[in-house]
């Protein structure tokens, strides 16, 4: 069989069985389309939940080696880091308010809104303004919106009450106000007590390395009830996505395997006569092989649309925003396509060759 | 006459048939174990999301300025059983009660103030009234600490916070000295937080050792909760009756926190909110996403075995000419066919559901390390799925085969 001869061959076969080397294609793309949506998400999904993971607060503190303050300058070079998703500083005093020593806490108050406290009332807007942990607000019998005097030594400022918090720790019983404010009230301009630092999703040893080498007088801590709980629940999550894949993915490969199994075995009488006019067996695998890289292909595009698109469609739904695509993603796509389309094709073909083209022919 | 022929057709293409077979068993296993995974996925993570720690802190009530600054005041011992006790005890799956004191450690010639914190580290407490014991203690509720050696769990024994450990050259085996008496270093506790610069001992041990049976500083709690919704933010003093009774008996981390209280004397129970929202929030983007991963993965297993079924029953053009010459008229070639589907479906249902209960068990073994409970009523839906599935399949084959002319088909041209 001449190259003429072939591409006669291909074209009407093809052209001829429209429907069936559809079913094939769609079959293939169906496959393609689920390993994608699932490889998209599993591997995107580290960054989704980790911004999620966000509100437990930093995973790592960085305080004074020894009693004393770190200079607020710190912020900005350790912002500068790539590890370093987050931070905030924190100032940490004394109060006295009518009379009575409380705890001051000093904080970017824009930084933890909606991150793990529950207010009542409404948070500060500007300096002068403060609230106050929820304990407070039965002992000191204060009010939203009545003015409060917090002293320390000898330093004095007038504060408007806006809300209270709630939080499950000390803060419940402590004066809370921005951090310019905290610094006129102890006197300590440019300080802080400690700094919080949340690390980008999966960098927090990187992190911690990072700062420690940068900040040489200053103890650098990774807060393990954040970072191990983190780690664990995200490897379960990945685990558990991947098995789903890979069940899904045998189930994919049958009914690939079968469609193309069935449409090639039907086909013996073609190979029959092929084999008939003369073809090697050679040109009859190169000639199925042709038509299986076609529809792999074709398939193989199709499916990686239809993975993406709804892969999208997922993490919209599930976290409000589209998933980052690793760039070998649309490469494997394709990849499985052809390689699934092949295979399924190669064994059924190996097995119809085998028969003897008169006993096909005749219709046995 | 059906029998004979669906006899012939099944005992003449094994291959086919079986094809067909293993791809709707396949299907409907992975259709099975997907509504498995979703419907216990909840339960599986909420428990997993349990490992970011405790979600709720019972202290003793603040009454007065003279506490904040003043005389102590504590829990009370006996309580702590208590907690197995109320409305939701069956979602308590922590408890770890803490006696804080402040003490003199004396190690290789330094002294230091430091805090003495009393605790249990993994405590199995007798229930009255039930035959498994309860695990309480700080493993329940904060799996993270990284504890280097063991536990100190008898008299004479202590744990020492990694930084207190290496400011003052204490190894684990060495003897220290705390308010005078002397304790043999069991542990090295490493947590990242205050804990590293603490000493730690049984707290039953510490009541006696300072003299205050029956104290408690403050009891961490960890329960299974329902996330907050917009009624749970309610403040539960404006709520009418009925729908205080409504948040009572529903388990947001509030209404457990308010019934802790309720059991432990003089106490203030409150939500750790840090852990307590952010839970809610993963919880339920995580049970979206794997409902909508099922559904995808579901339809398109559907797709997959249509195709199948259409690929192998548009084989059968042929006999379908021989059975229309014979004088089988459109209905009869459909019964044929559909019961054809009906059978394979059958198989193909039982089979892969048998497949689904292996595959949902591996699954939740190797990521919960517990397997996932398969429902009994999932066998008839697993079994209902496959049929549709094969039936529906074989629509499209039906309506080409009543199209067929027989002496076209048999000539061999189609």
């Amino acid at each position: 069989m001449n190259r003429n001869g072939f591409f006669f061959f291909f074209v009407r076969s093809i052209s001829q069985r429209k429907g069936r080397v559809v079913i094939a294609a769609l079959s293939v793309a169906l496959a393609v389309g689920i390993i994608t949506a699932l490889a998209g998400i599993t591997s995107g999904i580290r960054d989704k939940l980790g911004a999620e993971l966000k509100a437990y607060g930093g995973n790592i503190i960085i305080s004074p080696k020894d009693a004393g303050y770190l200079d607020s300058e710190v912020l900005n070079s350790i912002r500068k880091l790539t590890s370093v998703e987050d931070i905030s500083g924190q100032v940490y005093g004394s109060a006295l308010v009518n009379g009575h020593s409380l705890e001051l806490l000093g904080i970017d108050i824009a930084q933890i809104k909606g991150k793990g406290w529950r207010l009542f009332g409404q948070w500060p807007q500007s300096n002068g303004e403060m609230i106050a942990g929820i304990n407070l607000r039965d002992i000191l019998k204060i009010q939203e919106n009545k003015i409060v005097l917090i002293e320390n030594s000898g330093r004095k400022k007038e504060f408007v009450v806006k809300g209270f918090i709630e939080k499950g720790g000390s803060e419940d019983s402590a004066v809370i106000v921005s951090i310019p404010d905290a610094w006129e009230l102890l006197g300590i301009n440019g300080m802080l007590s400690a700094v919080i630092v949340r690390s980008a999703a999966g960098k927090a040893d990187i992190a911690v390395k990072e700062i420690g080498a940068l900040l040489q007088d200053a103890s650098v801590r990774t807060l393990r009830q954040v970072a191990v709980a983190e780690e664990s629940l995200l490897t379960k999550i990945q685990l558990l996505m991947i098995l789903v894949t890979v069940v899904v993915l045998s189930a994919a490969a049958i009914s690939v395997g079968s469609t193309m199994g069935a449409n090639v075995l039907e086909r013996r009488e073609e190979i029959g006569l092929m084999k008939a006019l003369g073809a090697a067996r050679r040109q009859i695998g190169l000639f199925y092989h042709t038509e299986a890289l076609l529809v792999g292909f074709s398939g193989g595009t199709a499916g990686f649309i239809l993975g993406y698109v709804s892969s999208q469609a997922i993490s919209r739904a599930a976290f409000d925003s589209f998933i980052g695509m690793p760039w070998y993603l649309p490469f494997l796509s394709l990849i499985t396509g052809v390689l699934i389309s092949i295979l399924a094709s190669h064994f059924p073909v190996r097995n119809a060759m085998s028969y003897n083209p008169a006993v096909i022919l005749r219709g046995e | 006459m059906l029998f004979r022929l669906l006899n012939r057709s099944f005992s003449n293409q094994k291959k086919a048939m079986s094809l067909m077979i293993v791809s709707v068993a396949v299907g409907t296993a992975l259709a099975a174990s997907l509504i498995t995974i979703s419907l216990e996925i909840s339960g599986k993570i909420a428990k997993e999301l349990r490992s970011f720690g405790a979600n709720i802190i019972i202290e003793p009530r603040i009454e007065g300025i003279a506490d904040i600054s003043g005389q102590k005041r504590y829990l009370r011992f006996e309580d702590i059983i208590k907690t197995k006790t109320i409305f939701w005890r069956h979602n308590i799956v922590g408890v770890a009660p803490f006696l804080e004191t402040n003490g003199q450690l004396a190690a290789n010639g330094r002294t230091e103030q430091v805090k003495i914190i009393g605790a249990w580290y993994e405590k199995e407490l007798p229930l009255p009234g039930e035959s498994v014991n309860f695990i309480a203690g700080i493993k329940t509720v904060s799996p993270w600490w990284s504890i280097d050696g063991k536990w100190p769990d008898a008299a004479g024994k202590a744990a020492v916070g990694r930084a207190l450990a290496s400011k003052l050259g204490i190894n684990k085996g060495n003897n220290i000295q705390l308010d005078g008496s002397s304790f043999e270093v069991s542990a090295i506790i490493e947590t990242g937080g205050d804990e590293d610069g603490q000493v730690f001992m049984d707290i039953e041990f510490l009541q006696s050792f300072k003299g205050m049976t029956d104290r408690v500083s403050r009891v961490f709690v960890s329960a299974l909760t329902t996330p907050m919704d917009e009624f749970a933010y309610k403040d539960p003093k404006t709520m009418s009756t009925l729908e205080y009774e409504k948040w009572y008996c529903t388990g947001y981390v509030t209404s457990i926190a308010k019934q802790l209280e309720e059991v432990f004397q003089g106490s203030s129970a409150r939500p750790i909110w840090q852990v307590a929202q952010t839970e809610g929030k993963i919880l339920g983007k995580l049970k979206l996403l794997i409902y909508l991963l099922c559904l995808i993965a579901l339809s398109a297993s559907a797709l997959g075995v249509s195709t199948t079924m259409i690929m192998s029953l548009l084989r059968r053009t042929e006999e379908i000419g021989l059975m229309k010459a014979i004088g089988a008229d459109s209905t009869k070639i459909a019964v044929v066919f559909v019961s054809e589907g009906a059978l394979i479906g059958l198989i193909g249902g039982v089979l892969g559901y048998l497949m689904s209960i292996a595959a949902s068990k591996y699954i939740g073994m190797k990521v919960f390390d517990a397997g996932l409970e398969q429902k009994g009523l999932l066998m008839p839906v697993a079994i209902g799925i496959a049929l549709f599935i094969s039936v529906s399949g074989t629509i499209l084959p039906i309506k080409r085969a009543l199209r067929i002319k027989a002496a076209i088909v048999l000539k061999g041209a189609e």
